[in-house]
């Protein structure tokens, strides 16, 4: 009576959508915390970057900036950040955590967000110093408190996914946007807001400059 | 017809905007609570001060009129810098004759549209940068105490870009022959307004 035989469309059938609302709901399959043995550390790593404003800033700033050269000559600039991230994290764990990181990220993001403002196209070289920088100082700021190592190096393993993942969305989904809106407005309001991030990121390195 | 009728809808919908933006009365002031509260507080500050919302208008309109680059590499330079002097302001580094600035940069804005005048683009952005520290100066220097820093800030950048695009959305007139003569026009008022500021008039 209620089933035509007719397929949906793309050929779901109603029984197959029926049996994954039925797994969706099904409350007997979930499990609150995962058995895994040191995840929720990794978790923790991998939220890090998302955790400050600064780390936000600087990676929305640096993802900006690529976005921007997307593809070919984002590359070298990523791999920069790449190598940055851990040597950061090692020279966090060897020494005392430099004052002032969170400072020094903002100006960061500034000096990215204002190149990628106002000289996109810039040298690959100024580009790969600007993340390499800008991942050592994520890479510092990602250091955890003092705990057994395994933990660490788990928190540290999750924080620098974590802050490779974020780089890759904003690089990614801004060149994506590139190739498939070709109309020059788009590169013209990715300006814009590459400016409004250096805007915000000095007025926020002054607030915390002053305590506030 | 169509295409009029078209080019009329959006210069209405360019006007609306700009009462809205730049209509006081509706904008509560400086609530700080919080996020939301810290991103109104910095969304109303450069709007609340006319002397600040008639240079912010300037600037598109002058963009508008040079055509591109300018048109954005104006709005570009203008909020890059006025952070540069909020933040001097935010750290107490004294900037003098600040007041005379703001409405000296409406003043000079101002008569630069009216005189239509076509300037070298790196010259137009010195004269914009110059200007646009006075405005971050004065906003970095009343910037209220309990403000969330990262809402305050993406509230007052992103209102300063918006007064930008009103003043861009009004530049875009300079296409009809009609709306050179208006857009000239609104440049005389807005070097008015200036020195009403610059003598204390208003």
């Amino acid at each position: 009576m209620f089933c035509s035989g007719r397929r949906a469309p793309h050929g779901t059938s109603a029984g197959a959508v029926a049996l994954a609302l039925a797994l969706a709901v099904a409350p007997g399959a979930t499990q609150a915390h995962s058995p895994i043995s040191g995840a929720d550390g990794f978790l923790t790593g991998l939220l890090h970057p998302l955790s400050t404003p600064d780390q936000v800033l600087a990676l929305l700033a640096l993802g900006v900036l690529l976005g921007l050269r997307f593809s070919a000559r984002a590359v070298l600039p990523w791999l920069g950040f790449v190598a940055g991230v851990p040597v950061g994290m090692g020279m966090g764990q060897v020494g005392p955590l430099p004052p002032g990181i969170d400072t020094a990220l903002l100006l960061m993001a500034a000096g990215t967000a204002s190149l990628a403002a106002l000289w996109p196209t810039g040298t690959t070289a100024l580009a790969l110093a600007m993340a390499g920088a800008i991942g050592l100082a994520i890479g510092l700021a990602s250091t955890p408190g003092p705990g057994p190592l395994q933990a660490t190096l788990v928190m540290l393993a999750g924080s620098m996914l974590g802050a490779n993942l974020c780089l890759l969305y904003a690089t990614g989904g801004i060149g994506w946007l590139r190739e498939t809106i070709t109309h020059p407005a788009l590169a013209i309001g990715l300006r814009v807001l590459a400016a409004w991030i250096a805007a915000i990121s000095v007025l926020m390195a002054a607030l915390t400059m002053t305590g506030r | 017809m169509t295409r009029f009728r078209c080019t009329c809808v959006r210069i209405a919908l360019v006007g609306l905007a700009a009462a809205a933006l730049v209509l006081p009365g509706s904008a509560t002031a400086h609530t700080d609570g919080g996020l939301a509260g810290g991103f109104v507080s910095g969304f109303t500050h450069p709007i609340l001060g006319w002397d600040h919302v008639v240079a912010m208008l300037a600037v598109g309109l002058w963009g508008a009129f040079l055509g591109a680059p300018a048109l954005w590499l104006l709005p570009i330079v203008f909020p890059l810098v006025m952070a540069f002097g909020a933040a001097l302001g935010i750290l107490g580094v004294a900037i003098p004759a600040i007041e005379t600035g703001i409405a000296g940069s409406a003043v000079v804005l101002g008569l630069l549209i009216l005189l239509a005048a076509r300037l070298p683009l790196w010259v137009a952005a010195m004269i914009v940068g110059a200007f646009a520290i006075f405005h971050g100066h004065a906003h970095g220097t009343e910037l209220p105490e309990a403000a969330a820093p990262l809402a305050y800030g993406v509230g007052f950048v992103v209102a300063t870009g918006l007064l930008h695009l009103v003043g861009i959305g009004f530049g875009l007139l300079t296409r009809w022959p009609a709306g050179v003569y208006t857009v000239r026009a609104g440049g005389a008022v807005i070097s008015l307004v200036g020195c009403a500021f610059l003598f204390d008039v208003l």
